[in-house]
């Protein structure tokens, strides 16, 4: 009989131990948003899963009827490098129906291809550069979600920040900003990124 | 069966448990919840060690003054040790929980300078139209 109380009560307290330990408890703060994560600049494959899964939800989203409107997606980047276009062809095939994306003025001359297939392939990806490279990269899931790189050269890795559910007021004065730097960017042709200016190795 | 002949078995389990999860925890590369939990379970396990062992000194008799001497000069050594690990395990909770605080705040500063610098940028691009 003591046996099985006792079998029964430390099942319990393992219950309430893993309950406290796993418990997803992430970063928040209200100014900026529910769910800040951190990601150090050797954690390339963290930054892109987490990404990636964001992209998934928003289509889980999306599917269940939950949302109402088209999905979007907006980025500046410095140059559309492979893990843009990655990121970019994930969203593409998630229902993401309104993909922008902004870059400077030079891609890596080995991508022009893999940009042009991208471009023809998925007609809802629109592509702009602008005369300058961008200082500041980020990118907007949805208008709720933010992802933002810490500035820095393009021959250096970098840390990032991602938030999900981000405040309203921050994520406002990134539209206004996305919105603004649209203005000044031009758009580019499938057949114009053949042509475009590259860096060489 | 007698009490005093299952304490040396438990002391034993609980003090080859505290430091195989504390081995454990040490091998983990990566910070996660799985080392929370190793630690909390050296923590569980360390502190069943203390209790039996305050159990011996209760089951204590028949002893000279010299031996009780010594005997409680060894007492006082193994406390000193096993609460120092439980202490060492209690600062890494905290050093942990810190460490995430920290982690916080480089992120809002990644977002402030970058929200700062959106404006500088937007009026290069004007100053350059001009």
């Amino acid at each position: 009989m003591i046996l099985v109380i006792v079998s029964i009560s430390s099942l319990l307290a393992v219950f309430i131990i893993f309950k406290l330990v796993y418990r997803h408890n992430p970063n928040f703060n209200e100014h900026y948003g529910a769910e800040i994560v951190l990601f150090h600049s050797d954690e390339q494959y963290k930054k892109r899963i987490w990404r990636f899964n964001l992209i998934e939800d928003l289509k889980n989203q999306e599917s269940k009827g939950k949302k109402d409107g088209k999905l979007e997606l907006k980025v500046i980047v410095g140059e559309f490098s492979e893990n843009t276009q990655e990121i970019v062809k994930h969203a593409a095939n998630h229902n993401f129906e309104s993909i922008t994306i902004i870059s400077g003025p030079n891609v890596f001359c080995e991508d022009r291809t893999e940009i042009f297939t991208l471009l023809d392939r998925y007609i809802n990806v629109k592509y702009f550069i602008l005369p300058e490279r961008p200082t500041k990269h980020f990118m907007i899931f949805d208008n709720t979600h933010l992802y933002v790189e810490k500035p820095h050269r393009h021959t250096e890795t970098r840390g990032s920040v991602g938030i999900k559910k981000c405040n309203r007021k921050l994520l406002k004065i990134y539209n206004k900003a996305f919105k603004n730097i649209l203005s000044y960017s031009k758009p580019l042709t499938k057949e114009d990124v053949l042509h475009q200016q590259c860096y060489k190795e | 069966m007698d009490l005093t002949h299952l304490i040396p078995e438990f002391l034993v389990f609980s003090l080859a448990g505290s430091s195989l999860s504390i081995a454990a925890y040490s091998a983990f590369r990566d910070k996660n919840d799985d080392k929370k939990l190793l630690l909390v379970v050296a923590c569980c396990f360390t502190f069943a060690f203390l209790v039996l062992f305050t159990l011996t000194f209760l089951t204590l008799d028949n002893l000279t003054q010299l031996q009780y001497i010594f005997v409680l000069i060894f007492y006082f050594m193994i406390f000193m040790a096993v609460l120092g690990i439980m202490g060492f395990i209690i600062r890494r909770l905290i050093v942990d929980q810190r460490s995430k605080d920290d982690e916080l705040d480089s992120a809002i500063d990644i977002i402030n300078s970058s929200k700062d610098g959106l404006d500088s940028f937007i009026n290069l691009l004007k100053s350059q139209k001009k």
